[in-house]
Parts: structure tokens; sequence; C-alpha cells
């Protein structure tokens, strides 16, 4: 009984002194997966991809500095640049991720000054560390790091952190960050960096055409044909074409309203062929009709090239060089002798003349065959020099017999003795 | 007495049960926390790092994989979150798993599903990583039994020599040392890793790394290259100047220059300075020219022609963008250095002509007032006139009526000339332009 009693009041001291010293529980499977679901879903602070520029008071920030658990000084700054530096075509996603994590533990005013310390030092794995710290600055908000890398002299690498920054929020918050490029002075902020902030607007276009449309009226004269290029991606029918034209001969410059009647002819050739039609009194610029050819050029060569050089308003030995430059290359060269030859007598010759000489590198046999139905004495001499060219380089064993032939044999003879007197 | 005794028998039985529950609980809780103990850290310096600090995030510890559900972490929650909240997350995720847990996630992420194979790539490369921290051998080993063909079979786009490097690189940053034993007893690796482990020992203990690299018997070309970019002070390469030169690779020479440059141009400067003659290493010098603009225009310029044989007129630089290396902060000093040149000795297009016509126009950005006091001083005509064009068009973008005024204060108002170039001006900036607006 006493042996009982002894070994009891043992196992109840030693039991009551384990679990008395026994660090906390661990926490059950269920309780992790709980915790992980609230870190994936609720997004922490420090991760939070907010567009909103900070709100917080000067207080509010200097007391998130004060409680920031180390300060981000320059030894810290040399162990993270340390820790991230890799030549530059290596990546170590792990360690980029480790300083990430630890960057994320700092306000927007901390990053901000590491930055601008940063970049005036020499710290080995700066250039890496800096693009981590500008994306944990992006984490707090895009527009207030867009608008601390604008406030800085534009220099190589703030310029590539402002595109890097742009194009990320971008991707996430186009609405909000085109906004943010509309309320910008386009000459102080924009217009050095428009090369990278324009595709901004074909990304609101893609979700939202009716409100990339209603940034027209606000926008910087400069930056509207970014909208409308985006814009006009998004259109999928040619009314929608019908009614931005409306609307920009109402509202906006008439060079905009050109580039949206040109990508309407050159996406809907056909319909836009009889809007013209249906507009006689109408003085459209030459470069609705020029789309209109190439949008149908290789579809037909010769229903197209006709329709062109019916009704363009430009001149037509002018629509004669664009119909053979643009059909030359993927028409049959009978073909476009043919179309030549069906010209109104006052032009065929000319046109004649302006296919052989395109076709000169291509068939050789082909002009001198037709050489003879050119009239014009210069156009001959064009050809001719260009055979000549060709065959010199080509096939000069048949130089001096074509040199021999041609109407302009002295010409020749004397380009070729200059050419061989300076090497060529 | 008896009694007393058993009082005292008692007592002892009780303190003897509470001290060994001490014992036993700390044993417990030593044990539970032993893996966190062997866990890497990069840090050994007594202060505390900024990368050991507590975060303000909440980091999920957890001891085995029962307690960490894959699937959900890996689920369509990721898929949505932009590239660097996806890495900062997955490292949270993992960063204190130990081994087992590890190893056995590494098994699980072919069997992810909705997971992209790229973020399944991602994930076992993060997963390998973690790894490397707390046994690189055994990633190697991991990572050796992955081929091309076995990821290709998996779908992961993922090279097998990245994530050895990948391993590497972590191994060489905490313990290169070890790394290089490694490298050197085994042969699959081609000397290219001998590079990565020397830069990342060099950056982390030059001393160190250079009496490993003097200690090495083959591939010392290799090891130098690592030694050169993991160096970062003038002291470092300085020291290694000697063991380059034995080397004999103008590559590896230019390469320390190059890099002491970025580092320290005018420590670097000054070294060639002390150590060439006038008529030598005139590329090196060349090439030095850029880096040191950026860092004192001034001791650039009278260090290049103190120390090369070029002409002041036409030196060798000339045909390169050297002028873009001017940065802002320094366009006040280049512009009085421009006040005191006589630009009739130089030919049409010089190199100074080249300064001015970009530090002037990219001075207007900032200070448009600076420009037009220099503009004043300019005796040529042609120059002048073009300088004050460029001042009119950014008054024009600021406030079309001081442009406007600015004309007058030049005098030129009725100059026709003059107005219609301003009337071009005004155009291109009402109009809108097709394409970029330059």
């Amino acid at each position: 009984m006493k042996y009982i009693v002894f070994i009891s009041l043992f196992t109840i001291s030693f039991s009551a002194s384990f679990f008395i010293y026994l660090p906390s529980p661990q926490i059950s499977a269920e309780a992790i997966d709980t915790q992980l679901d609230a870190h994936f879903n609720e997004q922490p602070d420090g991760l939070s991809q907010s567009a909103s520029p900070i709100l917080e008071t000067p207080s509010q920030a200097s007391e998130q500095t004060l409680n920031a658990a180390i300060e981000l000084d320059e030894l810290s700054l040399q162990e993270l640049a340390l820790l991230v530096d890799s030549p530059f075509f290596d990546n170590t996603p792990w360690l980029s991720a480790k300083a990430a994590d630890a960057l994320a533990k700092y306000d927007f005013l901390q990053l901000q000054d590491a930055y601008q310390r940063l970049l005036n030092s020499k710290i080995k794995g700066s250039d890496r560390l800096l693009n981590l710290i500008v994306k944990s600055m992006a984490a707090h908000s895009s527009i207030d790091t867009l608008d601390f890398l604008l406030s800085r002299p534009a220099e190589r690498i703030t310029s590539r952190h402002f595109s890097q920054v742009f194009n990320d929020a971008s991707a996430s918050n186009a609405t909000e960050i085109a906004e943010w490029v509309l309320s910008k002075n386009y000459y102080a902020d924009i217009e050095d960096n428009e090369n990278k902030v324009a595709a901004v607007f074909e990304k609101v276009a893609e979700q939202s055409p009716s409100l990339a449309r209603s940034y027209l009226p606000r926008a910087h004269i400069h930056l509207k044909q970014h909208i409308l290029y985006g814009l006009m991606d998004s259109f999928d029918q040619y009314q929608q074409f019908e009614a931005l034209v409306v609307y920009m001969s109402a509202n906006e410059h008439k060079v905009l309203n050109q580039l949206v009647i040109n990508s309407m002819a050159s996406q809907y050739p056909a319909q836009t062929a009889q809007w013209l039609a249906s507009r006689p009194d109408h003085n459209y610029a030459e470069s609705v009709y020029k789309s209109i050819f190439i949008a149908q050029v290789e579809e037909d060569f010769t229903s197209a090239a006709n329709w062109y050089f019916q009704n363009s308003p430009d001149s037509k030995q002018s629509i004669i060089n664009t119909v053979l430059f643009r059909g030359h290359d993927g028409t049959n060269q009978d073909t476009l002798l043919t179309w030549a030859q069906n010209l109104p007598i006052e032009y065929s010759s000319y046109a004649i003349g302006d296919l052989l000489s395109w076709l000169v590198a291509k068939d050789i046999d082909f002009v001198l065959q037709h050489y003879n139905k050119v009239q014009d004495k210069g156009q001959r001499y064009r050809i001719s020099t260009r055979a000549f060219n060709e065959i010199q380089r080509e096939a000069p064993e048949f130089l001096d017999e074509f040199i021999a032939q041609s109407e302009f044999s002295k010409e020749l003879l004397e380009k070729l003795a200059w050419r061989e007197a300076n090497g060529l | 007495m008896k009694k007393r005794i058993y009082i005292s028998f008692v007592i002892a039985i009780l303190v003897i049960g509470a001290g060994l529950g001490h014992v036993a609980a700390s044993l417990y809780s030593t044990e539970k926390t032993t893996s966190y103990h062997d866990l890497a850290s990069y840090n050994s310096q007594s202060r505390t790092s900024v990368l050991n600090g507590s975060p303000q995030t909440p980091v999920i510890k957890s001891t085995s994989t029962k307690a960490f559900n894959l699937q959900k972490v890996f689920g369509s929650n990721l898929a949505a979150k932009s590239e660097s909240q996806k890495l900062i997350l997955m490292y949270q995720s993992l960063s204190e798993l130990p081994q087992q847990a590890v190893s056995s996630l590494i098994e699980e992420v072919d069997s992810l599903e909705n997971v992209t194979p790229e973020d399944k790539a991602l994930w076992l490369v993060m997963l390998i990583s973690r790894m490397a921290e707390i046994s690189p051998e055994l990633s190697i080993e991991l990572v050796n039994n992955l081929t091309s063909e076995n990821l290709k079979a998996r779908g992961l786009p993922l090279d097998k020599n990245f994530v050895m490097k990948t391993i590497f690189t972590i191994w060489a940053k905490h313990s290169p040392q070890q790394a290089l034993q490694h490298l050197l007893t085994d042969t699959q690796y081609d000397a290219d890793y001998l590079t990565l482990i020397f830069r990342h020992w060099a950056a982390k203990s030059f001393e160190q790394a250079l009496r490993a690299a003097k200690a090495l018997q083959e591939h010392t070309l290799e090891s130098y290259y690592g030694m050169v970019e993991g160096s970062y002070q003038a002291s470092h390469f300085q020291q290694l100047i000697p063991f380059i030169q034995a080397q004999q690779s103008d590559e590896l020479s230019k390469k320390l220059f190059r890099q002491w440059t970025f580092f320290d141009a005018l420590s670097a400067a000054q070294w060639l300075a002390d150590n060439t003659k006038v008529d030598e290493a005139q590329e090196l010098k060349e090439a030095m020219f850029s880096g040191l603009v950026r860092e004192d225009f001034n001791y650039a310029i009278e260090w290049y022609f103190a120390n090369t044989n070029d002409s002041f007129t036409r030196p060798a630089f000339a045909g390169s963008n050297f002028y873009m290396f001017i940065r802002p902060q320094q366009f006040a000093q280049v512009i009085d250095w421009l006040l005191l040149q006589d630009f009739s000795v130089f030919g049409h297009n010089s190199w100074v002509h080249k300064i001015e016509y970009d530090v002037a126009r990219n001075t207007l950005k900032y200070d448009i007032d600076l420009v037009k006091r220099y503009a004043a001083q300019i005796q040529d005509n042609r120059r002048r006139n073009e300088l004050n064009l460029s001042i009119y068009s950014a008054l024009a973008k600021q406030d079309p009526t001081s442009a406007k005024a600015f004309i007058v204060e030049l005098g030129l108002a009725n100059n026709a000339e003059f107005l219609k170039i301003i009337e071009a001006i005004d155009f291109r900036l009402n109009t809108p332009c097709m394409g970029f607006c330059y």
C-alpha cells in the first residue's frame, strides 16, 4: 500500500511538472490548414497589391517606421544585396523570394528611403536588390511608386524600374493606371515615357471599349492615338468603326479621324469602299483609298487595282506606282502586264515601263521581251541601267552582249569603264 | 520520528518527480525544435539579421507534411498572384520546413491538380532550393535523378542545369568551401561552376576565396573569373592584378578593369595612371572613360588626355556614346565646362558638340533658365539659334505665353526665318502624331 502511494505521488509530481514546463502544444494539422487558408486568402498587408496611393497620415507612417522589426540600415541592405547578387543571366528564385520576404516587413517610406540610398551606392548586388525594393514598394502602392520614380532624375535604372512597375500594375489594374496617366502633365511626366505607357490604353480597351473611348476628350493630343489604337484593336464589327468615325469627325482632330478611317479601310475594305461611295461630297484623304487597295490586293489584284485606279484622288502616275510597287511581288507578271496594257492609252505605256523596272531583278527575260512596249525614253534608260546592274552582278558573261544590243550602249560602256577604273 | 522520516520521503519523491518531469519536458521540447536549429541561416553576425527578423506577416511553422496541405497552397489561390507575390508566398510556405517534409513534398509536385506546368516547375525549384539550404548534397542527388527526358515526360519546363546552378549558388553563398570540395571531387560539372563558386565566395570573404583560388592546381582561369566577378572593392582588384596578369588573358584583364570601374572608377583610373605609360593600355583607358565620366566629368577629361596620346580635338572615344553616361546631377558642371571651350578648334559634330547637344537639351527638363543663360553666351549664331529653338519648344510645352515672350526677349519676334521654324514647332506640339511623338 505504501509503495502504491509513493508511486502515485511520484507520477503526479512528474506529470504536473512535465506539463507545466512543456512549451505550448503543437498546432494541429487542421489548425494549420485553417491558418494557411487565412494566410493565402486574406493577403497580409505586406503582400497586398493595391494600386491606391497610401493614405496614411504622417504620424501613422512614423509609427509604422518605429514598429518595424529591424531598421533597413546599410548593413541590412548589404546583406540583402549580397544574398541576391548573381551574374546577369542567372536567377535564383529562392534567394529573390527570401529577400522579397524580408523586404515585405517594411513600409513604403522605409523602402523608398532604402531605394534612394542604394541607388547612389555601389553595393554588390544592388541592381537586383533595387528591382526587389521597387516591387515591394509597388506592392504597397503602384501609384506612389510610379510618382516616386517620376520625381527622380531620369536615369537608365529608374527608367527601367518605371517600366517594370508600370507593366506589372497595368496587367493587374489597367483602369487605375490609365487614369493615373491621364491625370499627369503630358510634357512634364509622360512624354519621355510615352513608349512605356501607351500599352495601358490597349489593356483598358480590351476590358471596356466604352471606358477607353470616354478617355478621349480629356487625353492629351499626343496620347489620343494610343487610346484609338487600343479601341480599334478591340473592335470586331464594322459598325463599331463607323460609329467611332462619326464621333471623331465631330469631336477630334482630323488627323486622328483619318487614322480611324484608314484602320477601318484596312479591316473592312469592301464596307469602307461602299461608305466612301455613299459620301461623294466628302474629300477623304488618299490614304483611305490606298488602305482599301492594300487590304484587297492579295485577294484579287486586278479588281483591287482597277477600283483604286478609278476612285483614288491621287495622280494617276502615283496610283500606278503604288499598284505596281504593292503588286509586283505577289502577283503573276502576266496579270500585272495585262492590267498595265488595259489601262487608258495615256497611262498604259508608263505603267508597262514602271512594271518592267520592278521586274528586272525578278525576271530579266520577261523584261527584255516586253522592253519595246515602253514608249518613254527616260523609262527605257532606267530599265536598261537596272538590267545592266543586274547582269553585271548575276551573269557578267552576258554583259558585253547586252551592252552591244542596247540602245544605250554608249552610256552603258561609259558606266562600265568608270566602274572598272574605280575597281567596282 | 518514523512519521517525520515518512513525510521527508514523500517530499523527496515529489521533488524528484517534479525535477524529472521538468527534465523530460525540456528534452521533449528540444527534440521537437532541433530541426529548426539545423536550418541554414545566412547570417552569422551577432546583430539581428534583416533576414531573421520577426515578420509582420504570419509564417506557418509546420513540422510535417500532415500539417501542410500542399494542394491547398499549390491550387488556384496562387494563379491570380503576381510573380513576386507568388514567390514570397512559396518562400513563406517552405522556408522553415525540415528535410523530411521537403522530400515528401518534392514527390507530390507531379500529382498537383489545377496547377500550370510552369508553376509546378517553380514549386520544384523552390523545394529543391529549400533542400539545398538544409542539405546541398541531398538536393544535388535529387537533381541528378532528374533527366531531360524525365522532366519532359513530366511536362515540367525546367532546365536541369539551371536547377543545379541554383543549388550551387545557395551553397556557395552559405558554405563556399564545402561547395568547392564537392565540386573538386565530382567530375560531372563543367568549369562554369568553379566561376560561380568563386564569384559568391569572393563577394562573401575575399581573402579566404583568394587563398583557395591560389591553391587550385587547374582551372585557375575560371576561378579567377569568379574572383573578378565577385570583387567590389579597390583593394580586391589591386590584390587580384598580379594573379590575373599571370593568367595572360586579355579578356579577363578587361573584365577586371570593367568591374573595377563600375565599383570605383576613380581608384581604377588612378591605378592605371600610376602603373602604365601614356602610350600603354589605350583600349582599357578608352573603355574606362565612360565610367569615369559618370563619376566626375572634369576629372575624366583631365585624366584621359593626361594618360593617353590622343589629340584633344579628335580623341578615340569620340565615336562612342560616352556623353550618354553624363548624369542629370552633373549637367550644371558640364555646362560650366562647355562655356570654357573654344568650339572653333573642333570640327563639325565633334565630341564637344555632342556633349553640348545632349547635355543642353536634357538640362531643359530640369532647369530652363540655366540653358537660357548658357545659350546667351554662345557666340556662334547657328549653335545659339538651334539651342534657342529647343528652349522655345521646352517653354511652349509648359506655357505658350512665356515661349512667345522668350522670342521677344531674344529680339527675334520679327525674324521671318526664325518665326517659320517656330510655327513648325507649334504645329508639331498641337497636332496629333502617329507612332511615338518625339
